[in-house]
Order: structure tokens, then sequence, then C-alpha cells
């Protein structure tokens, strides 16, 4: 399959939806029923259509995951250590453009379980595991998403380590660290100009590595983290959309701005009352399920002129959730779900806090796509 | 012997300026922009020219320069510089005229207000007129937009 062409078929399918998308909107406008008819049959096709092109776009993982038996093997030879790498799911598909762009972060991490996750054949044997050391390579779907784990038995993250090294390097301040869960110690290692190697190897010890996997995975909409217990062993979990390019997105309003959050993200929707805020040691608060959560004002974040939700008596939120930790995000009102395309917003402006990208509403505006785990502290 | 260009005219205020033609992908009338939160004060935003979002900007603001109310004469021009698109909000671009680069003498220190590092220099037409030849790069110049959130901040 020519990839040009594929790939002009992909595009040109992104200019469909944004036209089918404002095609729905002017049917329930205009009212008439042949209008809104034939504008659902033109959905209902132009949605399968688009199925079976983005399952043209699919590959397997293995063509990524094909030259890492080989890889490990010279590696582990190299470092004098003995390693099985066991591959599970290489038939998992995913967009190529994907494809792609995982195939570094994937010998990143693959090249970082050899050389500091797993220990030489004697420290093996002292801690009484077997002499040759495994590391799992998973693909698998769930959902919207295609999951990467690299998983291997080796010696652990050393949690207080990473901490001592944290403050050091001014990553955050000794209080902080004093207040994170051993978890949250260990994802620090994504942090720039991170490493606790004693002696950087020539393999992957710079300290330059795991953040650079950690930007090119956000880049591509994803996410990273690490899971790890002293001496038995770390999982290092990519998640990854199954596509680039269309997403499912939650439609808000902020004032007389739009904005698109993605579905993903969202746990659920609600409405609060204001006097049902709580204020816990200067930060607001809501009671959710069990547990009592942060609130963020959106409109503070994104310093919107013309809404002020201090003024409501009643609040419009939604949920968001990253790995444990929970917040409630006020809005102005919530327009609904739709599929957006995103789109790039060139390299003028960069990186800006909160948001990952634009995408065009069916009304032809812009509209910015939120980054909700940047709303967490 | 300098050579010809081709130079679009745009006006900001009672300055003329020029761009060469080549920089320039389009002219379009004022837009919708969708305003882009945390960014300098002279980034209007982003607009949809066509199916691709574009970053705008108003040079006036770019310059330190007193930002003018729009009129239906203000237009964007859609520059291209390397990697980069973006638009400029200026307030009149209805003119192409051709230059000698023989005819591009160097700027005094600021002219108009704008300093002469923002500038290549000033062209005469062969009409008499005086066009001021932006250095698109310095204008579009990251680093110190860099250091100038960072003063804000």
């Amino acid at each position: 399959m020519d990839i040009d062409r594929l790939d002009s078929l992909m595009n040109l399918f992104s200019e469909l939806l944004i036209d089918r998308v404002r095609l729905e909107q002017l049917a329930s406008e205009i009212g008439r029923t042949e209008l809104s008819e034939t504008v659902e049959h033109l959905s209902r096709i132009s949605g399968d259509l688009q199925n079976i092109v983005l399952k043209l776009r699919m590959v397997p993982i293995d063509s990524v995951f094909n030259r890492f038996p080989r890889m490990v093997r010279d590696l582990a030879k190299n470092l004098n250590k003995k390693v099985d790498l066991v591959i599970v799911g290489a038939d998992t598909e995913l967009d190529r453009t994907v494809i792609d762009e995982i195939g570094d972060p994937l010998v990143h991490l693959l090249r970082n379980s050899l050389d500091h996750g797993l220990e030489t054949t004697d420290g093996r044997l002292e801690a009484g595991k077997p002499e040759t050391g495994t590391i799992f390579l998973r693909a698998y779907h769930s959902g919207n998403h295609v999951f990467i784990e690299v998983e291997e038995d080796g010696r652990g993250i050393n949690s207080e380590k990473v901490k001592a090294k944290a403050v050091e390097n001014g990553v955050l301040s000794a209080q902080e660290a004093a207040r994170m869960t051993q978890d949250e110690i260990n994802n620090l290692i994504f942090a720039p100009g991170f490493s606790t190697a004693d002696t950087i190897s020539d393999i992957s010890g710079r300290g330059v590595g795991l953040d650079v996997v950690r930007s090119k995975i956000l880049s591509l909409g994803g996410n990273v983290s690490v899971e790890s217990k002293a001496g038995i062993g770390s999982k290092f979990s990519i998640q990854l959309p199954l596509t680039l390019s269309i997403i499912t997105a939650m439609l808000i309003k902020l004032g007389s701005e739009k904005y698109a959050i993605p579905l993903s993200s969202i746990v659920e929707t609600g409405i609060l009352s204001r006097d049902s805020i709580l204020n816990v040691h200067g930060s607001r608060m809501i009671t959710y399920r069990n547990a009592v959560i942060p609130l963020v004002s959106l409109g503070s974040v994104l310093e919107t002129a013309d809404f002020n939700e201090e003024e409501e008596l009643e609040s419009e939120y939604l949920v968001i959730r990253k790995g444990d930790k929970w917040a409630a995000v006020i809005v102005d009102d919530f327009i609904g779900q739709s599929e957006i395309v995103l789109k790039s917003m060139g390299g003028y402006l960069g990186q800006i806090p909160a948001v990952s990208g634009a995408t065009i509403l069916g009304d032809g505006q812009v509209a910015l796509i939120i980054d909700p785990n940047a709303l967490f502290k | 012997m300098g050579e010809e260009l081709k130079v679009i005219v745009f006006a900001l205020g009672e300055e003329e300026y020029g761009i060469e033609v080549d920089k320039v992908k389009t002219v379009e009338r004022l837009m919708p922009v969708t305003r882009v939160p945390k960014t300098p004060a002279f980034v209007k935003g982003v607009v949809n020219l066509r199916g691709v979002v574009v970053p705008v900007i108003d040079l006036r603001g770019r310059f330190g320069l007193e930002e003018t109310k729009s009129t239906d004469q203000t237009r964007i021009i859609i520059v291209r510089s390397g990697e980069l698109e973006v638009g400029f909000v200026v307030d009149r671009a209805n003119d192409v005229t051709d230059i000698n680069t023989d005819n591009i003498d160097l700027p005094p220190e600021v002219v108009g207000g704008i300093q002469a590092k923002y500038l290549r220099g000033i062209a005469k037409t062969p009409q008499g007129r005086l066009l001021v030849m932006l250095n698109l790069s310095e204008v579009l110049n990251k680093n110190e937009i860099v250091q100038l959130e960072q003063m804000e901040a």
C-alpha cells in the first residue's frame, strides 16, 4: 500500500470529518427531515469508510519488535549479563505514524533495563534470583489505546537514591519530596537532567535519556510511567492513542471561548453547588465518591476574561484522572462530545502550558485542546 | 548591480513597509482569531487558514508600538520564514511594487519607533516612496520572545 496515497486519503478524511460535523450541525439547525436523514446516512457511510481507512494505516508492532531480540542479545553480551527477552503481542497493530516514532523510545527503555535494571549474574545469584534475567516486552489494546510494557525482574528502583538525586538536582524541594509516594518518586526518573548511575556506562546512563523518551511519548499523545519494587524489578508502561490524528473530545465553553478536552481523560461530569466547595489549608476542594479532591478553575488557568465562576450559584465541572490523582475542573458549560481532528499549530508558538494542540470546529473556528495532565499540580 | 525584488507593500499607521513576495504565502482579510493563553500580548492567537491552524501576531505590538483598532482595510499577511508560517496583522496591504536592492539603504537606529535590528533597510521605490524592509528572521525570533515572557513573569 503506497504510503503517500494513504496519507492523502487520511488527509481527505480529516477534511471530510470536519464537513460532516458541520453538516450535522446545520441539519439540526435547519430541521428538515429529509435533510437530517440524508446527513445521518452520510455520517454512517463516512464513519464506515473512516474505520476502513484507519485500519489500512495499522501496522503490527512486530515491525518494530523484530529487531530487539538481536539487539538485546548483543547488549547482554557486552554487559556480561544473561537475559531472556520474552515478546508478547507482537501482532498488536498501531497506526503507522506511531510505529515510526515508537522505535527509539523502546530502544532506550530496553537498554535502560539491561544496563540499570538487571543485575550482573553474580549479583542475581547473591540475591537468590535465577542467573538469567527476564525482560518482558508486551503490547496489547485496551479501549482507544495501545499499551506497551517493558518489564524486568532486576534490582528495581532505589527510591531513596532517586529522591536524593532529585532534590540535589533541584527538581523539587526536600519538603515536596517528603510528601510523595514511592510511585511518585520513582516516576521522577523521567525528569530532565536526571541520572543516578554511579558510573555512566556508554549505553544509557547519561541522564538525558528517560526525559527524552517521555517527551517523545507525550508528543505522540501518550503517557509513560514506571512501577518498581526494590529487589524485585521494574515495569515501564507506555500508553499510546490508537490513531494520532482523530480523538473523541468533550467540547466546553468558558465565557465566549470554546475548548476541547480529550474524552479519555474525563471520568465523569456534573454540576456542583458553590456552597459545597471546601477550603482545606488554602486549597479549594470538593468531596467526590469517598474522597476529597482538588478543584481546578480552568478559567483561571487559561486567564479567561469573560467568565467568572464565583458569580454562579452552581458550577459545571468534570472530573479528570491521572494515575491515582484526581481533580475536579470547573467549566462554564458543556457543549457536547465530538470527534475532533488534531491540528498542528506550527512551530512559532512553541509549547503552551496546559494546551496540547488545536482543532477546527464545525463552524470553522479554531478551538484549543487542553492537556488535562497539566491541570494536576 | 543589485537584483530586482517584487515586494508586497503594507502599512502600519502612516509608515509603509515591504516584504518580498516570495516570503508571503497569502494576504487575507481579517478573520476570527482564537485567543491562545499565556502568550505575549502581541500574539493575537490562531486562525483557520483553509484547514491549517496558523498563529497571528500584531506587528505593531511586536515592535512595542501601540496597537490600533482594526478597520475593513485591516489585513493578515501570512508569511513563511523557513519552516514557520505566521500571520501579521497590518493596517493596509494592497500594493505590489518592484524595488532594486541597490536602492535599499541602511536604516537609522530607530525608524517609526522600530529598532534597527528588525529592519533590513529603507527601500526607495521607482515612484519615490520609502518602504521599510523588515528583517523577517529577527521579527520572528523566538529567543527574544522567550526573554520577553520571562521578563513579564
